[in-house]
């Protein structure tokens, strides 16, 4: 992995170069923070970029991975000139404490978002799932929705007892009508589906032959559900942790220019 | 903005591509010639009347001396005729070898040539062409670049280009043309084979051709493989099922007589493993089959048996070279021992079983530019497909899914086949090779929207979109009918960064690759 | 302009197609707007623009209500600091907004707040100290990169170091020592190995004050034990002398009264004196050769017979106050003046000229100011007249004590005073006015004075037979008569309205009168007065001056010093210090020396020592070293914090007695840096036993001092209450 050590390398030069730079600008009879406050300003600028670069997808401007580990390492590096500016301290006024808070939301969004994007997919490929794009989820639902609607008419018409079309109004209508029991798939947890397969158990030991196959046939619709909401479950999650990011960003970019202007209007002419 | 508007459909000859028609008292002139005397004009059907094939799909090229009509490596899918002055093939040896392999291959065989720098390489003497001569049919027909390089050898030179479609309907059509055409075709392809072969690269010129006189030229498969293999696919058969559709060349186990050289197309070496057979590789262009039995036959003294089979996916040429004719040419230090690279008997795939099969029997082979994502690292950001559209006018040229083995899915993209069977049937020659890259492309104001490259693609990668007008509205034809046209990935061609998609991925799941290079994915699991 | 069209085509691409996922973006636009909604709401409904403080104020500073009471560019008001952002900041203004309560002086925005000159002295002297010079790598990178240079020609702002906002109990004054390595070169983290050794720590220079240590030790205390009788004990610790500033922690050195004054109090006020004046003369009547000035028929008045003493230092400065004078005296310089008998017609006149400048001088102590015999000296050395200087030179000199003199020894001076200005007057008249060599500042007195002495061989040769002109200018002075104590009276008849004949007459009349007044002045004996007042000849009137005091004896007023810091000793010290001048005949030398011999009344050179100031003056160090005084303004040792941990070795912890000789040696000297000091240096060893050892803080602002001057409050201007 030598591009890792190399970008590693890199990152902690240029944090210790700023460590050693924002050391000299203080010596020389400047504020230090000014120094690492543009370079912080600057650091969050290029990281805008990679926004901008993710808008404009065709853009010839160079492979999106590579943008993307810029965007990574320029992260830690502005982590690094944050921890700087703030002298690794606490804010002591609560416009300070708003600044530092969507700070460390974007950052730690950003760095759960990392940590998602590259073990969800291959936890998913793990796991054997079957490949459906998120945008393809609900479509395949509804047509397992419709699936089970049919199996359980036929169940009415061919075995003419109630009991799975009751279980289906009270157990299964809801399961397959929308994703469920999400927080127990991002535990890694099967016990619902246990659940539902033993009550359809219990249906099919009373059951004929034909309402045995049936039940047969909807537990696998089950299963096929409950893998459905898994990959919605975590697919989802690798979607959503950018609605945190990105618009924490937008207002710490706002945060952020009324924090300079008001430096400026009270810097004394420090430079 | 009118959301419809009435057009009528393009046609077949409405355009050319970049060339004018040729006059009728030409035309006339043209027919009269030697080469076109024998083809009878009543073969061919009423609406494709063979002065329209010459006067629409060919065209006249007038050249003085030096000027090339197409070098080597380069794509061209036109067979020429010269009618007056001459035309000088030069062709090195060696040079053509992995062609069929796009641009990559050019590398590649620069590489191999280097290695074999220490031998004497021997220079084969240009062959000149003269009045009603022919030539560019082997490109043509196998649709694989150019083995030489044609220059114009005198002043004023005047070339008859039949382009493919016109070559096509020819060769359909006319039972004399197809005849002499193929002739050629043989000769030509077995003198290649030898030529390219590293196994006679110390013999000169006059032993080739009696080598050459000992060899035979098979064709294993048609051409158009696609609709059967089409139909194979459809049956939801296992990869065992679809093999045994095959054509087999070689059958595991019996007596080898020759040596086989792959001319073109793939072949697919198995091996039987109790009752089944499985893959273990595939041949293409200019490998070798059975040299190892052989050699060990010659030190054994016994007669060599085939350890492995052949078949032919889709179609492949090989040119038969006796056993007795090899062992007679042979150079010495070709033996396998001593140069065991050159003669890797399979092009494995660095893959596991599985993945051969998969890639193999879903035809991935073909694939010089497959878009192959590798789902443990997507993240289904859509950026890929977002990209696409941007660079193709907002709608996108590939779908994100596709048939997946393991962690790679290959996407929906054209793959830019070393064969492309879409350039086949195309009517009008709208789909066609990038003469420079080898990409496919579809030049959308030929395009008539006949829909032939998109039933053709084996991969199901072609798709008909309906057109727009600028206004954004839908064109119609008197029958209420949408216009559509051809649509499939080009490669972002005009884009001088490459395609767009996988600049587009964050995370480095997406890569345009020949499927040859599936280990570039496999050793390329760090992450950022 | 292709990257616009990719923004234009991606545009097209969202219009047309539904698979962009505006959605986040949406969301995050009006997060944006949200946010800056919000902010517009806070601001608007907060009471005032804290909320854009980083942090509180120390509590110092918390009374500062408004930004713009140190912010000085923003104007008050909620949105007012949107105008700084086009306005540019003053750290300068802001700086002087400090300086309003924390007053530094001129210089206080300069590195260390010193004047330029001074700074570039201490730059020089650390120039040149034996300690590694070069600018260590680190920094010469430092100033490639962010110099300073430019800074300090700005100024060193208050707020380049002192950061407010950081909490209450932020403490501001705490610096790093980096920020002392912006300039300095030796720079060093750790006091005990890295610091330069101490360079012969504390002395830079003798003291101030003359005092052996090791001689009072080892001689004088165990002598004055042995004598037993005294009353007080001789010291025997350190702190008998030396006693700890309350305030500071700083050493000070107990006053005089408490520590010297048993032994030496006696040595000033001449208890002890065995030979010699017990005081010192200010005015001495010489003694003169009146029979062979008589003989030769030279004009000086009366002069009492008996004078037999010489001029004193003090009164030759006095009299040689300019130039004309000091060449009278110059030209006497050699002559006994008790036996004229040999001297030349020239010298005869000079001395003339002396007896009549010693009469003027006289006359004008007892009758104008004196400050006007002082002018044309203050005028030599300082250009404005120091009343207080003047007072303590002479005006302490009670008038009485003139008077009886005068009256003792030249009883009818006015008069002859009177008559001899007339002559002068006339004889300015009939001179050429050739009064060049008049200082531009002279009264209109001296200005006579010179032209007087111009006349002087001309009047010689007049002086028998009358001049008609001479005559017209006594006239005119008869319109002044004098007061029995000599002053000047102006008449009922002035000039003006009085014709020149009638006056002529009564003026002769008057000439002649005083003239044989003086005949029979000269005739009288000195010791008639004592006959006549025997009650009060029981004490000598040296005794009678025991504490201190004016006293008149012989024909000599003396002055007897009161005891220790005596003014007006002090004050002819320094004074004729600042006259000091090495050349020859200088007259404030000579009456230094006598000030400062080894039997000078006094003695105050005894301890307090002389040191040669620049242009070789003297200067008189009266006070102990002290912390105000101290040479070094950068170092501050204060000696409270290390008392405790001295134990048994006490002061001699750190202050060793070197035992080395000549100290006293180098105080016949006047150069203070040319010393021997009764201890050994300090080394630097001895602080580093604890000081950068982990057991005491080590950083530059523990010893050394950025802001050199003290800084003052001032106090509040409260007016007072009248209602």
């Amino acid at each position: 992995m030598p591009s890792i050590l190399r970008n590693t390398a890199v990152t902690l030069i240029a944090v210790i170069a700023l460590y050693w730079l924002t050391g000299f600008y203080g010596t020389a009879l400047r504020d230090p923070r000014v120094l690492d406050g543009w370079v912080l300003c600057g650091g969050m600028c290029a990281q805008l970029l990679f926004h901008i670069r993710k808008k404009l997808p065709a853009s010839p401007l160079g492979k999106a991975a590579s943008w993307l580990k810029v965007h990574v390492y320029a992260g830690y590096f502005v982590i690094a000139a944050f921890l700087f500016h703030t002298s690794f301290s606490l804010p002591e006024s609560l416009f300070e404490w708003t600044l530092w808070t969507l700070f460390v939301v974007v950052v730690v969004s950003g760095l759960v978002g990392l940590y998602l994007s590259a073990s969800i997919p291959a936890k998913l490929q793990e796991q054997g799932y079957e490949q459906i794009t998120f945008e393809q989820i609900p479509a395949a639902r509804q047509k397992l929705s419709r699936e089970i609607n049919a199996l359980v008419l036929e169940s009415v018409t061919q075995t003419g007892s109630p009991e799975i079309s009751e279980f289906y109004v009270h157990r299964l209508r809801n399961f397959f009508r929308k994703p469920q029991n999400m927080r127990a798939h991002l535990r890694g947890s099967r016990r619902p589906l246990d659940r539902i397969c033993n009550e359809l158990d219990d249906l099919e030991r009373y059951a004929d032959a034909k309402g045995g196959k049936l039940l047969s046939s909807i537990k696998t619709l089950v299963v096929a559900k409950y893998d459905l909401d898994h990959q919605y479950a975590f697919q989802g999650l690798l979607q959503s942790w950018s609605f945190v990011h990105v618009p924490a960003t937008y207002c710490l970019v706002v945060l952020s220019i009324l924090h300079v202007a008001i430096v400026y209007a009270y810097s004394s002419g420090v430079q | 903005m009118a959301q419809v508007q009435l057009a009528k459909r393009p046609q077949r000859w409405d355009e050319t591509l970049g060339r004018g028609r040729i006059p009728a008292d030409l035309v006339a002139l043209i027919l009269s010639s030697r080469i076109f005397r024998d083809i009878n004009p009543d073969d061919f059907p009423d609406d494709l009347p063979l002065e329209g094939i010459i006067a629409n799909d060919c065209t006249i090229r007038q050249l003085a001396r030096g000027d090339f009509v197409y070098r080597e490596g380069s794509y061209q899918t036109s067979i020429f005729v010269v009618l007056n002055g001459g035309i000088r093939m030069e062709a090195l040896a060696g040079t053509g070898r992995a062609a069929g392999q796009g641009v990559r291959a050019n590398k590649h065989s620069r590489f191999r040539s280097l290695l074999r720098g220490k031998h004497a390489v021997t220079q084969p003497e240009p062959v000149l062409l003269e009045r009603y001569d022919m030539f560019g049919e082997l490109e043509a027909m196998t649709r694989t670049p150019s083995s030489g390089t044609a220059v114009a050898h005198v002043d004023g030179t005047v070339l008859l280009e039949m382009t493919w479609p016109g070559a096509r309907e020819l060769l359909h059509w006319s039972d004399a043309f197809r005849h002499r055409v193929e002739s050629i075709y043989r000769i030509r392809s077995i003198d290649l084979a030898l030529m390219e072969s590293t196994l006679f690269s110390q013999s000169d010129q006059e032993t080739l051709a009696s080598i050459a006189k000992h060899c035979s030229f098979e064709r294993h498969g048609s051409f158009d493989w696609t609709h059967r293999y089409q139909r194979e696919s459809a049956s939801g058969r296992d990869s065992a099922r679809t093999m045994e559709q095959e054509p087999v060349i070689v059958e595991q186990g019996h007596y080898l007589e020759d040596l086989f050289l792959i001319r073109s197309g793939f072949a697919r070496v198995t091996e039987r493993i109790h009752d089944r057979e499985r893959t273990v590789g595939f041949l293409e262009r200019s490998d070798m089959f059975g040299i190892a039995e052989i050699n060990e036959g010659l030190r054994a003294s016994g007669l060599p048996h085939a350890r492995q089979g052949l078949r032919a996916i889709g179609y492949c040429d090989v040119v038969r070279i006796p056993e007795n004719i090899v062992e007679k040419y042979m150079r010495l230090d070709s033996q396998p021992e001593a140069n065991p690279e050159a003669h890797a008997s399979v092009r494995s795939l660095h893959a596991d079983q599985s993945m051969r099969d998969f890639i193999v029997d879903k035809r991935f082979i073909n694939a010089t530019k497959a878009m192959v994502i590798d789902t443990t690292r997507c993240v289904g950001c859509d950026d890929c497909v977002r990209a696409c559209a941007a660079t193709h006018d907002g709608i996108p040229r590939f779908e994100r899914r596709g048939p997946t083995h393991a962690n790679l899915m290959v996407a929906t993209a054209c793959m830019h086949c070393a064969d492309p069977v879409c350039l086949i049937d195309c009517p009008t020659g709208a789909i066609h090779r990038d003469a420079g890259s080898g990409s496919i492309v579809i030049d959308d104001n030929m395009c008539i929207g006949c829909a032939t490259c998109s039933s053709a693609c084996p991969y199901d990668n072609i798709h008909m979109r309906e057109v727009r007008n600028a206004d954004g509205a839908f064109l119609i034809d008197e029958d209420g009918a949408n216009h559509l046209k051809a649509s499939k990935c080009d490669l972002c061609a005009g884009q001088s960064s490459g395609p767009a998609c996988q600049r587009a991925c964050p995370h480095d799941a997406l890569m345009r690759i020949d499927i040859r290079e599936l280990n570039v994915i496999s050793d390329r699991q760090e992450r950022i | 302009m292709k990257l616009l069209r990719y923004m234009s085509l991606h545009r097209f691409a969202r219009r047309q197609n539904k698979i962009m996922r505006p959605k986040r973006e949406t969301i995050s636009w009006w997060v944006a707007i949200f946010s800056i909604g919000v902010l517009m709401l806070v601001i608007g409904y907060a009471a005032d623009t804290r909320l854009f403080m980083p942090g509180p104020m120390t509590t110092a500073h918390s009374t500062l209500e408004q930004c713009s009471d140190c912010h000085s560019n923003v104007p008050n008001g909620k949105f007012g600091w949107l105008h700084t952002i086009v306005a540019t900041a003053s750290p300068r203004k802001d700086s002087s907004s400090c300086l309003k309560c924390h007053k530094m002086g001129v210089a206080a925005l300069n590195p260390h707040s010193l004047e330029l000159a001074k700074l570039d002295g201490y730059v020089r002297r650390l120039d040149s100290s034996p300690v590694k010079k070069l600018l260590p790598i680190k920094s010469r990178i430092r100033n490639a990169v962010f110099p300073v240079e430019s800074t300090f020609q700005e100024g060193v702002f208050c707020a380049t170091c002192h950061k407010e906002h950081q909490g209450e109990d932020f403490e501001l004054k705490e610096m790093a020592d980096a920020q002392c390595h912006t300039c300095h070169r030796v720079q060093f983290n750790n006091f005990h190995s890295d610091h330069p050794k101490f360079d012969n720590y504390p002395f830079r220079r003798r003291t101030r004050i003359n005092f052996d240590h090791s001689g009072h030790f080892k001689k004088h205390f165990p002598e004055w034990r042995a004598k037993k009788t005294n009353s007080a004990a001789a010291p025997s610790s350190c702190t008998d002398c030396h006693a700890v500033n309350p305030g500071t922690g700083h050493m000070k050195v107990k006053p005089f009264a408490q520590i010297c004054s048993s032994c030496h109090l006696d040595q000033i006020i001449g208890t002890e004196r065995a030979t010699g004046p017990k005081g010192i003369a200010l005015l001495t009547l010489p003694g003169l050769d009146v029979d062979t000035l008589k003989q030769k028929n030279v004009q000086i008045g009366t002069w009492p017979e008996e004078a037999e003493g010489e001029l004193s230092p003090l009164m030759k400065l006095l009299i040689g106050r300019d130039e004309e004078r000091r060449k009278i005296l110059e030209a006497i310089h050699e002559l006994d003046l008790l036996d004229l008998t040999e001297a030349t017609p020239v010298q005869i006149a000079q001395v003339e000229k002396l007896a009549w400048e010693v009469k003027r001088l006289l006359h004008a102590l007892a009758t104008s100011a004196p400050a006007e015999i002082l002018k044309p000296l203050m005028h030599a050395t300082r250009n404005r007249i120091d009343q207080r200087l003047i007072a303590q030179l002479i005006a302490r000199l009670p008038r009485d004590v003139l008077f009886g003199a005068q009256r003792e020894w030249l009883p009818g001076l006015a008069d002859e005073i009177g008559r001899r200005s007339d002559k002068k007057l006339t004889s300015s008249l009939v001179s050429t006015p050739n009064s060049n060599s008049a200082k531009p500042g002279n009264s209109a007195s001296n200005k006579a004075t010179n032209s007087d002495q111009k006349l002087d061989t001309s009047s010689k040769k007049q002086a028998a037979k009358k001049d008609p002109v001479e005559r017209a200018a006594s006239k005119k002075a008869k319109s002044w008569r004098i007061d029995p104590f000599g002053h000047l009276i102006k008449g009922n008849r002035s000039p003006e309205d009085s014709p020149d004949e009638q006056a002529s007459d009564d003026a002769e009349r008057q000439t002649e009168k005083i003239g044989s007044d003086t005949e029979t002045f000269v005739d009288r004996k000195a010791g008639d007065e004592k006959e006549r007042e025997p009650a009060l000849q029981e004490v000598d009137a040296e005794s009678w001056a025991e504490l201190g005091g004016w006293y008149r004896k012989d024909h000599s007023i003396l002055y007897r010093p009161a005891g220790h810091a005596d003014r007006f000793l002090r004050a002819w010290l320094d004074f004729t210090a600042e006259l000091f001048s090495e050349a020859d005949g200088n007259l404030a030398a000579s009456a230094f020396k006598e000030l400062t011999g080894k039997d000078a009344q006094g003695q105050c050179t005894k301890c307090h020592s002389v040191e040669a100031a620049r242009d070789n003056k003297r200067i008189m160090k009266w006070m102990p070293s002290s912390y105000a005084t101290r040479e070094s303004p950068f170092t501050s040792f204060s000696h409270e914090p290390h008392l405790g941990l001295v134990k048994d070795k006490g002061c001699l912890t750190c202050h060793d007695m070197s035992g080395a000789k000549g100290y006293l040696e180098t105080y016949k000297g006047h150069d203070p840096y040319n010393f021997v000091s009764n201890f050994k240096p300090v080394k630097k060893e001895i602080c580093a036993s604890c000081h950068g050892q982990r057991k005491a803080r080590q950083d530059c602002l523990l010893c050394h001092k950025y802001h050199v001057n003290e800084i003052t409050t001032p106090i509040t201007k409260t007016k007072i209450p009248e209602k």
